[in-house]
């Protein structure tokens, strides 16, 4: 099951909701929300419930063995063998085909990667951590740590709340008129980001696929950057949005990354979670910055690694994650000074297209079709600057572009302040006729078969 | 002792993880027949009157699949509204494939038992013993009198010089 289907928002989501209104009791609650979570879950594959509860167990009975030893030596040992056995897990899940490719093993076997599982793997991972480090106690509360880990509201694809975000939110949440409220304006903006501006960006891109114009493989870029916006922060929106149905807060996860300055800039507003993650987890324990000049260029180099390869099986993701982690030691030792000098829309520019060249590595389907791609971008291998399809992409979904370009800034937010400020209730009411028109269209979309599943599902 | 009760603990979740990873292991391998091969072996002798092959506006009308994502698939539906009979061979290109349209079959068998068990208890019949079977990389589902001997000829030509 996933957000965008329609057995989800008319049946599942309300139901949960109205059962959860109808508990006024947490405790009673959080027992709902734990089967709710499992039996979505389970939607997709049941079989895949079995690991989920597995890797729950796991960890639960993790941090209590943390817990109860007293020395470090073995105490260090523990969480090591921990640590090992979930990133085994996942690494069994979603890395044997691409070991086996590299090894030039020829095998059937083929491995379908459980939904979820890199988002709840790194989800029990910030929960023994924060045990290990004191940071929290062992939630003895078995229901408690199932809802963490398997609540419906983030376990396919995020966010990666850290337990000790959460933790609190287990135990005491209130259900209020504002957060129905604003959880409905975020489902209703993530919705209509997905259907209405990615679903018809994946048009164009799986159009222009074979384009061999200049033009036209700068529309398929461009059209990819965009659709990825917009799919995962439609569907972050979305999390975050239903979560406040039932009392939980999360953080945002995007902060319109693509009005970033700098790539340093740009990783604080894009997929902030899992940014924070590597952080918290990876690169401050490593000594983060307060190490060695080369001790430090070491650290970059093993959390960019590692975020490339979190996001796949293939030698484009690690190559990708490698090449931010390059350009963030270039701005850092080099550019960061000429960059605060030059004009914002400058250091923009520099941004985006940096960013565009990262997104032609993840798109691609190797290394060799990457470099390809980037070669037409500058006129190497194309056919001509402009064909007839490129041009007739361009002209029939101009108005997508432009719109997905102003809706991944500021500028639809700065209105609505002003046109609130303005016009108050009836700028609020004539918000909520416009956001109805379009929720309409997106689900005449969705009825119509012509959208399609989201993009960070694969990771 | 409650120091080692959680490892204890933990090893039987160990052996729980070690029992669903080797599950993993045990699959129906792949065939490297052709589609023509394994549609011939499986309709011989099968008589298909009054079942017409449909394209792929009807494939996606009727059984709600996009043929484009699979390598290969072949559907043959009666041309009497009043029959169920109707039969689908597909090809995967890989085998996360094979739940989905799975339960993209099973949802049309449902559809159909809704229409016809009302007025036509004989076609209700047939589809309540819907043949959906998947071998690897192939799948079939069959609704037709003889569709168990339509599957058995199907398991037969992927399991032959294998």
């Amino acid at each position: 099951m996933v957000f965008t289907d329609l057995i989800f928002l008319f049946c599942f989501l309300p139901i949960s909701v109205l059962l959860t209104k109808l508990i006024r009791n947490v405790k009673l609650q959080n027992i709902l929300l734990v089967v709710l979570s499992l039996l979505f879950y389970a939607w997709s594959n049941p079989i895949y419930v079995v690991l989920l509860i597995l890797s729950i167990l796991w960890n639960y009975f993790t941090a209590f063995e943390l817990e109860a030893q007293n020395d470090e030596k073995t105490k260090k040992i523990l969480l090591i063998v921990s640590v090992v056995v979930n990133l085994f897990i996942l690494g069994f899940y979603k890395y044997t085909g691409f070991l086996m490719d590299i090894l030039h093993i020829q095998s059937d076997l083929k491995i379908a990667l459980p939904v979820g599982l890199s988002f709840f793997t790194f989800s029990e991972l910030s929960y023994i951590f924060d045990v290990y480090n004191g940071k929290s106690k062992p939630q003895k509360n078995i229901i408690l740590f199932t809802l963490y880990v398997s609540f419906f509201g983030k376990i396919s694809m995020g966010p990666i709340v850290s337990y000790h975000e959460m933790e609190d939110q287990l135990r005491n949440r209130t259900l209020s008129k504002a957060q129905y409220a604003s959880g409905m304006v975020l489902i209703s903006k993530g919705l209509i980001k997905k259907v209405l501006l990615a679903d018809q960006l994946s048009y164009v891109y799986s159009i222009l696929q074979n384009n061999t114009s200049t033009l036209g493989v700068w529309l398929l870029a461009i059209s990819y950057m965009l659709q990825i916006y917009f799919d995962f922060s439609g569907y972050s929106d979305m999390a975050i949005g239903l979560s406040k149905f039932f009392g939980f807060d999360f953080k945002p996860n995007f902060d319109h990354p693509y009005t970033a300055t700098s790539v340093q800039d740009f990783w604080r507003k894009w997929h902030i979670s899992l940014s924070q993650w590597f952080r918290d987890y990876l690169y401050i324990p490593l000594g983060g910055n307060r190490v060695d000049k080369n001790t430090y260029i070491r650290n970059i180099f093993i959390v960019w690694f590692c975020t490339g390869l979190w996001h796949g099986a293939n030698w484009t993701f690690i190559l990708w994650g490698l090449y931010y982690g390059c350009l963030l030691l270039l701005e850092k030792f080099f550019l960061r000074e000429k960059l605060e000098k030059l004009p914002k829309p400058i250091s923009h520019i520099y941004t985006l297209l940096v960013v565009l060249i990262g997104w032609v590595f993840f798109m691609s389907p190797n290394i060799t079709t990457a470099f390809s791609t980037l070669g037409k971008m500058i006129g190497i291998g194309t056919t001509t600057f402009a064909n007839n399809q490129a041009k007739f992409m361009l002209k029939s979904y101009f108005i997508v572009f432009v719109l997905a370009i102003l809706l991944s800034t500021k500028v639809y937010d700065r209105i609505q302040i002003f046109v609130y400020n303005q016009y108050k209730m009836k700028a609020v009411y004539t918000t909520w006729t416009i956001y109805i028109i379009l929720l309409i269209v997106c689900i005449a979309f969705i009825v119509g078969g012509t959208y399609h599943s989201f993009l960070y599902f694969a990771f | 002792m409650k120091k080692y009760i959680f490892t204890i603990l933990k090893g039987f979740v160990l052996i729980g993880f070690i029992i669903l990873l080797s599950t993993n292991f045990s699959y129906d391998k792949d065939s490297t027949k052709t589609m023509e091969e394994v549609q011939s072996k499986t309709i011989e002798n099968i008589k298909l009157d009054g079942l017409s092959q449909q394209d792929n506006l009807s494939m996606k009308r009727f059984l709600d699949l996009d043929p484009s994502q699979y390598e290969s698939v072949i559907y043959y539906k009666s041309n009497d509204a009043m029959s169920a009979s109707e039969f689908v061979l597909v090809k995967f290109k890989d085998h996360s494939q094979q739940e989905p349209f799975k339960e993209t079959i099973e949802k049309r068998v449902k559809n159909q038992k809704g229409i016809f068990e009302g007025y036509a208890p004989q076609q209700a019949e047939l589809l309540k013993n819907a043949i959906i079977d998947i071998h690897g990389n192939y799948g079939i589902y069959a609704v037709k009198e003889d569709a168990n001997t339509m599957n058995d000829q199907f398991k037969k030509v992927l399991s032959e010089g294998e």
